[in-house]
């Protein structure tokens, strides 16, 4: 996999950054409101993006990052994070956001708004038109998964988080979510193939399927 | 059999798709949000609970109101149960003054149903019988049944 850059967060101070998820409930619970709000906007930007992605609706995405942390801040005394509080934001978050009926007479078409297609320095609008394109096409093909693979692919690539933080989100054990992220990456590479204007030959994945099959079995009888 | 089981991506295609993802994210990526914390603190300050002081009124009020319920159906039950006037039981005031025969039965064998009915004759009854007593009792050749062994 490569490296992908981290999503950002609100920046915060080195007071912020020494204080860990465990202290700030503690402080939180104590009474201390600067640290729910550090709480808050260290995740607000993850749960956004979580929501927005399963809702495709942005202000239905900013009530269900609220209804979050009201939910946290209700449960804030019987909260015991080990490391991170994200997990259970997050879980919350995915039950709000697929619990949230959509609004009659809205459709939201895809995951992007566009506002990045414009070209950016040293790019041509051509080449800023086909990057637009072709994300529209990954996005549609994203959105063509299963909800079960659509989120693990969603927390990996668009949240950033590893294999066992997933599972803890989704609840299962991390073979299975190594399962679902090999099925919907190989679901994707067949999808993306099929477009004829994207890069993606189909060749390799053959050859890779043709390279697992086991050899045909020579009997002894027969090889004379 | 192995053919079955989902074939392994390879290398190349793993990254081509990892670099597609990457790509397709990265505006989401660098989105943010708007909310701002206060909006939290609104809407916990507004789906408050009541705080412990109102339920404890709420409490004793609640006991005040089944204490009054509680009363009110005790004052109901008693008074239904005083109103009940006692039904006088003929056979035995009959008993008690030492007639022990109306019309060829016993007091105590009388139906219930004809009370009222036999009451008017059973002053009668009594009269004759208490006559009837005294001449035995006045001849002293009879002496008067005890009224302990009817009982």
């Amino acid at each position: 996999m490569t490296a992908r850059s981290r999503p950002k967060s609100k920046p915060q101070g080195p007071a912020d950054e020494r204080r860990g998820d465990r202290e700030l409930v503690h402080a939180a619970r104590a009474g201390d409101t600067s640290a729910f709000d550090d709480l808050f906007y260290r995740y607000r930007d993850g749960i956004h993006r979580l929501a927005i992605s399963i809702t495709k609706d942005p202000s239905a995405a900013e009530e269900i990052v609220v209804d979050t942390f009201v939910r946290a801040h209700r449960a804030i005394e019987r909260l015991e994070p080990d490391d991170s509080l994200r997990p259970w934001l997050y879980r919350v978050a995915i039950n709000l956001s697929y619990n949230r009926q959509p609004r009659k007479g809205v459709t939201f078409s895809s995951l992007d708004d566009g506002v990045f297609d414009l070209p950016t320095q040293g790019e041509s609008p051509s080449e800023a038109a086909e990057r637009a394109e072709r994300r529209r096409l990954v996005l549609e093909c994203v959105e063509a998964l299963g909800p079960k693979h659509k989120i693990v692919v969603v927390l990996c690539y668009l949240n950033g988080l590893n294999l066992a933080e997933i599972a803890e989100i989704v609840e299962v054990p991390v073979g299975t979510v190594k399962s679902r992220l090999h099925y919907a990456l190989r679901k994707l590479r067949v999808q993306l193939s099929a477009h004829p204007g994207l890069d993606f030959e189909p060749a390799t994945l053959f050859a890779a399927i043709e390279r697992q099959m086991p050899p045909p079995k020579v009997r002894k009888g027969h090889a004379r | 059999m192995r053919i079955l089981s989902p074939a392994p991506l390879a290398l190349e295609d793993r990254l081509l798709v990892d670099a597609a993802l990457d790509e397709a994210f990265a505006p989401l990526r660098a989105r943010s949000s708007n909310v701002g914390a206060a909006r939290v603190r609104a809407a916990v300050r507004w789906t408050k609970a009541e705080p412990r002081p109102v339920r404890g009124v709420a409490l004793l009020a609640r006991i005040g109101e089944l204490s009054v319920a509680a009363v009110i159906s005790a004052f109901l039950f008693g008074s239904s149960i005083t109103s009940v006037s006692p039904v006088t039981d003929l056979s035995q005031d009959t008993v008690s003054t030492g007639v022990w025969m109306l019309h060829g039965r016993t007091a105590l064998q009388r139906p219930m149903s004809s009370r009222v009915a036999d009451s008017r004759l059973s002053a009668g009854d009594d009269a004759d019988n208490a006559a009837i007593v005294r001449r035995a009792a006045a001849r002293q050749d009879l002496e008067p049944m005890p009224t302990s062994t009817i009982r």
